[in-house]
């Protein structure tokens, strides 16, 4: 496997990682990206704690690979603050 | 978990699509919301080389009412059926199984009806990570000689717990089956193997394009039983479709029974037998509910987290409830 660049948009800002095709989102967001609001916990879609929204709506990112992230806009929790208000999510 | 290392093809067409499926055939799998494919893979049950993703394929995600079928495509998110009037009004039974599957808040902006219905049949004695499997031999549909599920059973006996396809085998459904070369429209009851290790009727270079529901008046409702109300697999579900005669009787009935066997279970004999009955026949349910326990028994097995004797009595409870549920919305 050879590593592959794409581009993102994470919390409204472009973000280009180097990824492997079997790179799950959680895992670009949390080990190159240093987004570490989005959890493993069960690491097969059933608890949640990985949730992100894709494009407004929530999807397991240790179930969506970062290729498939492509072209959509992701906001993890960290996104859900207001400068530096705290959602009352966060 | 770590998924296994695969190549990553994102086709932009279903020609291409097709065109890659036809050139790596078994090394390559789909990839729609990923799902299942996804979870299996973590697991180590599954190592495709090749995921071939239908990211791109927007042109097959539609819900739309042609000639007198609803059409469906196969990577239409579940979010989009739950949500759409027509198949709540004209295929409520499609309509309630993908309102309880899975997570709403989360799975059903990826899970797809197709993936749904694709999903690999099922085992609490296969669907473990490698390190539980490894604790004993393989068994038949990982690879080896033996059944967890059934004693000295010489086949695989993992269970179809797939809603999408149990309602739509009520609803009568059937699909499009494209490869390269061209398209075969099959019937859902005729899509099963009965094999449990390769329950779908498919080559590898196929594609599922479409799904069919024919619209002809009628009612159809659906029941699952599960422990939780969210993420759980049912235990036991079942499907109905009744059609009423121009003199308000039961003019046809389907009963299809799920996750009870390899494949959802058509139950021809308590089907038939609510032919000609009122709609306010309680007794002619009950019976046909019955009828419906006593034909799907002897198809389980003790695999998917529940007794046998709960789940056996529980069918007849769940093909009651729909069919309670469809004759009521027919007399409305």
């Amino acid at each position: 496997m050879e590593k592959i660049q794409i581009f993102l948009n994470i919390n409204n800002k472009p973000c280009e990682v180097m990824i492997y095709p079997n790179d799950t989102l959680l895992e670009v967001l949390r080990d190159q990206l240093d987004l570490t609001g989005s959890k493993e916990s069960c690491g097969e879609g059933v608890c949640g704690s990985c949730t992100v929204h894709m494009d407004g709506n929530p999807v397991r990112s240790c179930l969506t690979l970062a290729m498939e992230a492509v072209g959509t806009k992701i906001t993890t929790v960290e996104g859900l603050a207001n400068d530096e208000q705290l959602s009352d999510l966060q | 978990m770590r998924l296994p290392r695969f190549d990553y093809l994102g086709p932009e067409t279903i020609d291409q699509a097709l065109d890659l499926l036809a050139t790596h055939k078994d090394d390559a799998k789909i990839l729609a919301g990923g799902t299942d494919l996804l979870v299996r893979m973590k697991k180590g049950v599954l190592k495709p080389k090749i995921l071939i993703s239908l990211k791109a394929l927007n042109e097959l995600s539609y819900i739309k009412k042609e000639d007198a079928s609803i059409k469906i495509g196969a990577r239409t998110p579940l979010a989009d059926i739950i949500a759409s009037d027509l198949i709540q009004k004209e295929a409520k039974a499609l309509f309630q199984a993908c309102e309880r599957l899975g997570a709403i808040t989360i799975q059903h902006f990826r899970g797809t009806i197709g993936g749904n219905i694709l999903q690999d049949n099922r085992c609490h004695h296969y669907n473990q990570s490698d390190f539980h499997r490894s604790g004993h031999k393989a068994c038949h549909k990982a690879g080896g000689k033996i059944c967890y599920a059934r004693d000295e059973s010489d086949r695989c006996n993992s269970t179809c717990q797939s809603d999408g396809a149990t309602a739509l085998m009520a609803l009568g459904a059937s699909i499009i089956l494209a490869q390269k070369t061209g398209e075969r429209t099959v019937d859902l009851a005729d899509f099963y193997t009965t094999d449990g290790i390769m329950p779908h009727a498919m080559e590898s270079h196929e594609l599922l394009k479409e799904i069919i529901i024919p619209v002809h008046g009628g009612q159809s409702a659906y029941h699952r039983l599960a422990y939780r109300s969210a993420i759980d697999y049912p235990i036991v579900c079942a499907g109905v479709l009744l059609k009423p005669s121009p003199k308000n009787e039961i003019a046809d009935a389907r009963i299809v029974v799920g996750a009870m066997g390899r494949s959802p279970l058509f139950l021809a004999k308590a089907s038939s037998s609510l032919k000609r009955k009122s709609f306010t026949d309680m007794a002619a349910f009950k019976k046909a509910a019955d009828d419906s326990m006593n034909a799907s028994a002897p198809f389980a097995v003790h695999n998917v987290g529940a007794t046998l004797e709960y789940r056996c009595a529980m069918v007849s409870q769940m093909v009651l409830r729909a069919l309670e549920q469809a004759a009521a919305a027919i007399k409305a």
